[in-house]
């Protein structure tokens, strides 16, 4: 049961600071990846894991050697781009450095793991969600003016 | 009398401390726990020492006296504690020591603890994205394991609640103030669902214990504390830890835990089931992390938190006291320290003589349990 206190933490979407690069979105956006070695490919955008040759784990970002067994060689994955919210929580102080305070201010955002596929991708969502929600990976800027992966709501 | 015991227990009172350095706390600490067994500095065979940030402790030499005797240095994080204790007791197992003094103290400044993305294997774009925050961690954990468990929040301020009111009994405490559950959980949020009181933070103390063959323990102490078992684990592949840009799926179902591993491994090492326990310290980091914890060690069944701590059966005087001197939450976090801390108060409820609230009834069989990143928990059984 959530308390007023509770509900006060989340940030609405106008308040993440992140609707700018939804709206924007490619190709018009010309904003470099912070890592484009995390993406299978920009537009539209996907992630790139990796499958493990021996134990068939799937990981992120992409590992030559596989993280989970340490063992097997692994082979290039293209992530599925929608999954579900598998938990979630709210940013509500600015991090330390090496995090840089956005020039327009520091606002509140929501960050979680979602599932996709055989993984749990970690990244920032542009709106509020709740476990179960249905998001669709997205482009965001966290501020920096370089682009990361992050997940927005899919409305039915 | 075969084994490991502990025959002296000293503390440094945890807070902040201005002009005192971390080492000082850790002589102070030793130096009590020195006085507590009847001992000089110079009967004791070897030490082992851990500081996360405050110097080396092999340099208390300089201060205790040049004895020549092995000092082994301990840095492994939140776990330092656990891990100096259980290399002391090995020590004495191994035959290469009969009085082994374990100390560990840090002292850090106020403010969340920040982190090096390159130091963990990761880019700079995860610190970029806002990413790199233990805090975050420790509340989407909970969050998951609430939700898996069908768990209300409500048992995250009942459990600071408690924290709270063992510290506010206990003279070496720092935050020494009960706090009601309705102000910890309309406090400002941290990271959703935890607020700012259901996080412990970056403290100052330090803590000693002096470990005895058991051949020597009943000369030196009228209540010596068996150390039957001293276990520390490392995560295998599945668990859920901090600084993870992707995990497996049933991550956090306690498939690769540490804390699930070190605590079996220390109840099969001592003869003993987590049913045997009449006093136990969890890692509370935070509230939902000593919920996790004590289900992941098997004081109780995942999901009967709620009813467990929510009966006050884990109050000083419940079924199953946790935390009696207020744990991470009302002592706050000098690393090195504390995990020897939640030791030192175990010893002091097995003898009788708690600084704080005494659990009544005699208790006989004591659990500890210390966890940190990246992924390694140390766990402890005491017995009289």
């Amino acid at each position: 049961m959530a308390t007023p206190a509770h509900q006060a933490g989340r940030p609405t979407a106008d308040r993440t600071g992140e609707a700018t690069a939804d709206r924007a979105g490619p190709p018009a956006d010309d904003r470099p990846l912070a890592d484009p070695s995390l993406f299978a490919r920009r537009d539209p955008p996907a992630l790139r894991g990796s499958r493990c040759t021996r134990c068939a784990a799937v990981t992120f970002p992409a590992a030559a050697r596989c993280p989970a067994c340490c063992v097997g060689d692994t082979t290039e994955v293209e992530l599925p781009d929608t999954g579900t919210v598998w938990t979630w929580t709210v940013q509500s102080f600015p991090p330390k450095p090496p995090y840089r305070v956005p020039d327009s201010g520091f606002e509140p955002f929501p960050v979680g793991y979602v599932e996709l596929g055989e993984v749990l991708v970690e990244g920032r969502f542009t709106g509020p969600v709740a476990i179960g929600d249905r998001v669709r990976l997205r482009l965001v800027d966290p501020g920096t003016g370089r682009l990361v992966h992050g997940f927005a709501a899919v409305r039915p | 009398m075969t084994g490991v015991f502990v025959v002296g227990a000293g503390m440094h009172a945890f807070g902040r401390h201005e002009g005192v350095s971390g080492m000082a706390m850790g002589e102070h600490a030793l130096r009590a726990a020195l006085a507590d067994a009847g001992l000089t500095w110079s009967d004791v065979d070897a030490a082992v020492g851990g500081s996360n940030v405050s110097g080396k402790p092999d340099t208390l030499v300089a201060r205790l006296g040049p004895t020549g005797i092995p000092f082994v240095t301990v840095r492994n994080g939140c776990a330092t504690g656990g891990v100096a204790l259980a290399t002391a007791a090995d020590m004495i197992a191994a035959g290469r020591a009969e009085i082994v003094a374990v100390v560990g103290f840090d002292k850090h400044e106020r403010g969340a603890f920040g982190s090096d993305p390159a130091a963990y294997g990761l880019g700079p774009w995860y610190a970029e994205a806002g990413l790199m925050v233990t805090t975050q961690f420790f509340a989407m954990k909970t969050r998951r394991y609430l939700h898996q468990h069908g768990l209300d929040p409500e048992v995250l301020a009942l459990a600071a609640e408690r924290a709270f009111a063992n510290g506010a009994a206990h003279p070496l405490a720092w935050r020494r103030k009960a706090l009601p559950a309705k102000e910890i959980g309309a406090a400002d949020m941290v990271n959703d669902p935890l607020t700012r009181y259901m996080f412990c933070s970056p403290g100052q103390g330090g803590v000693a214990l002096v470990l005895a063959r058991g051949d020597r323990a009943a000369d030196l102490c009228e209540r010596p504390v068996r150390l039957a078992a001293a276990e520390v684990r490392t995560r295998r592949a599945g668990s859920f830890e901090v600084f993870a840009p992707s995990l497996a799926p049933g991550a956090g179902d306690g498939a690769g835990s540490p804390s699930v591993a070190a605590a079996a491994a220390a109840f099969a090492a001592a003869g003993v089931g987590p049913g045997d326990v009449d006093i136990a310290q969890v890692q509370d980091t935070d509230s939902g992390s000593e919920v996790i914890h004590l289900a992941e060690t098997g004081l109780c069944a995942h999901g009967a938190q709620a009813e467990l701590i929510g009966s006050g059966g884990t109050r000083h005087d419940g079924a199953l006291p946790v935390n009696t001197d207020g744990g991470c939450l009302a002592n706050g976090e000098p690393i090195g320290a504390s995990g020897l801390r939640q030791v030192h108060e175990v010893v002091r409820q097995l003898q009788g003589r708690a600084a704080g609230h005494q659990v009544p009834g005699r208790p006989r069989v004591g659990f500890t349990h210390v966890y940190g990143a990246p992924g390694l928990s140390a766990c402890t059984v005491l017995t009289v």
